[in-house]
């Protein structure tokens, strides 16, 4: 169990949040363009990396809201949180 | 009852007489005493068997350590419990415990046998023997095994104890009473810190606080008066939580600690009743400082 | 069908701990972000909402607790509450400053009181209460015994615990249960 530092709230206990899994995937504009390969590498198609990845995150059981987090997953440290529409930093 | 105790310590409460059963039979020790100072004091020295060749063992050190003491604590279907050090345990009225890994009794053992046959049997044999032929595994070798195996006999009904869990969070968590857990929690404290200090016995002190000879001296004082101030003054340091028969089990990330505190077990069993036997403690510190030097 | 009962929750006395149910109150959520929508609700419930995390504020007779940064919750107690939620909704809901939503008979306000009570909490909640019990109207959305709650510390050891009507007899059951204990 690790600790969030909420970009509203505070630091939490994780229990308090659900994770959105990836971060910045882009929806593309025009879905019905896309052939079904395109599509499901769209929706399903995530890096699931060991090291640092960009993740979402929601406070569900406090403020409700969602933003980001850049998490080692191998160790769970929590590099930065950012809120959703800010710039992600630079690794 | 053999000289075998150690008069007049400040740990042993030699006024209060306390029975208990070891193996069927009826001893007492004192208030203070634990299984295992007990049982020494009464003459019983062989305790426990070896896990293999069943030679005999005693108790051999005063702690978590303890390799050999090993004992099954009560008889009851729910309660029974496997594995208890007798050097942890500290005795109370009722308490019957039972030697493990020996039968039919730890004196004259029938795995024993192994040991005198110890030369004959290569590494292995266990597993290599009992293979064939394949109709004998059912009914003749795993009852066998599985008699000769094992340490203990686990509770065959639902455990009918409270237990309770709590969260907390500290600045500094130290884990281990002795000297040096003394010294930095007091430290960490008088920082202005939140401190919980824990420690696994029922005083804190470690091995330093029994040090009362001309060969053990801080500031040309026997340690242990030395640490006795010591401890005097930390009592007194609000912002510093002291937890005795509390015991470290896990170390997560970001520095979650698992702590399990025995509140009931040293006491009598009529004084156990409608009692929470055990909290476990969910503890979140900042940092967390080790002070166990046995390992 | 939808059970507005409330919750049986006796009241309880143990080991230094008051649990009491304090309804009916009611309870309005207020969502808005604009300058207008300020300007309304502080002129109808004279009332500045608070813009801190973890804040509540309050006037004569309400109190209004931050939630989200844009989200809150109003709770009062008063005979006229469809007055002054009507008020609410006429100048912010229908003109969309923002909007509001009756919640009176969504959630639960439960009574904590008593020197123990922070220890109650912590058997079931992992948030730390080190600056909350010191700070007289701070609030707070945790989980207590897995079940979402909203807390708002009214002064010193006396806090009112807002919790989902449909969990609160649950709740209630398991903080009688855990005073027993402390
Ligand atoms: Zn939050």
């Amino acid at each position: 169990m690790f600790l969030i530092n909420c970009p509203f709230c505070g630091e939490r206990d994780q229990s308090e949040f659900s994770s959105g899994g990836e971060a910045h995937i882009v929806r593309p504009k025009q879905p019905t363009e896309l052939s079904d390969d395109e599509w499901a590498e769209f929706l399903f198609m995530r890096k699931n990396i060991k090291g640092v990845q960009f993740e979402r995150w929601n406070h569900s059981h406090g403020c409700r809201k969602w933003f980001n987090v850049v998490r080692d997953t191998s160790n769970d440290k929590i590099h930065s949180v950012y809120k959703m529409g800010e710039k992600p930093p630079v690794k | 009852m053999s000289d075998l105790r150690v008069h007049k310590t400040k740990y042993i409460n030699e006024t209060k007489r306390v029975s208990f059963k070891y193996d069927g039979k009826n001893y007492f020790g004192y208030e203070g005493d634990t299984l295992a100072s007990a049982l020494l004091a009464n003459g019983v020295h062989l305790i426990g068997r070896s896990f293999k060749y069943h030679r005999p063992r005693g108790i051999m050190s005063c702690g978590s350590e303890e390799p050999n003491a090993i004992c099954q604590i009560g008889d009851k279907k729910d309660l029974t419990e496997p594995n208890v050090r007798a050097t942890e345990l500290e005795i109370y009225e009722g308490l019957e415990a039972f030697s493990q890994n020996c039968w039919p009794n730890v004196k004259f053992d029938i795995g024993g046998i192994n040991n005198l046959i110890s030369p004959l049997i290569p590494a292995g044999f266990y597993y290599k023997t009992f293979m064939w032929p394949k109709s004998f595994w059912k009914k003749v070798y795993e009852p066998l095994i599985r008699m000769s195996a094992g340490l203990g006999k686990s509770p065959t009904e639902p455990d009918p104890d409270m237990y309770d869990h709590k969260y907390v969070h500290y600045d500094v968590l130290v884990i281990g009473g002795g000297l040096s857990g003394i010294i930095s929690a007091k430290i960490a404290a008088k920082s202005n810190l939140k401190t919980l200090l824990v420690d696994d016995k029922k005083t804190i002190g470690g091995s330093t606080i029994y040090q009362s000879n001309d060969s053990f001296k801080i500031d040309d004082q026997h340690s242990s008066k030395w640490l006795e101030k010591e401890i005097n003054e930390i009592s007194k340091i609000d912002n510093l939580t002291v937890k005795t028969r509390t015991s470290i089990a896990a170390y997560h990330r970001y520095n979650y600690l698992l702590a399990r505190e025995n509140l009931t077990d040293h006491l009598s069993i009529k004084d156990k009743k409608d009692k929470i036997r055990q909290r476990l403690w969910k503890i979140r510190a900042k940092k967390s400082n080790r002070s166990d030097r046995r390992n | 069908m939808l059970n507005t009962h409330y919750p049986q929750i006796t009241d309880n006395k143990l080991n230094d701990v008051e649990i009491s149910l304090q309804e009916p109150i009611s309870k309005i959520n207020l969502r808005g972000k604009s300058k207008e929508f300020f300007a309304k609700v502080g002129k109808v419930l004279s009332l500045i909402l608070p813009n801190e995390a973890n804040t509540s504020s309050f006037s004569e007779n309400f109190n209004a607790i931050w939630l989200s940064p844009d989200e809150w919750m109003v709770y009062f107690k008063n005979d006229d509450e469809k007055v002054i939620f009507n008020k609410l909704y006429s100048e912010i809901s229908k003109v969309n400053y923002g909007s509001v939503t009756d919640i009176s008979d969504q959630w639960i306000c439960i009574n904590l009181k008593g020197s123990k009570i922070y220890d109650i909490l912590s058997a079931g909640c992992s948030f730390n209460f080190d600056q909350f019990l010191k700070t007289d109207g701070l609030s707070t959305q945790t989980i207590v015994n897995h079940i979402d709650v909203i807390l708002h510390n009214k002064n010193t050891y006396n806090i009112n615990l807002f919790v989902r009507r449909s969990f609160s007899e649950h709740l209630c059951l398991w903080l009688n249960d855990s005073a027993k204990f402390i």
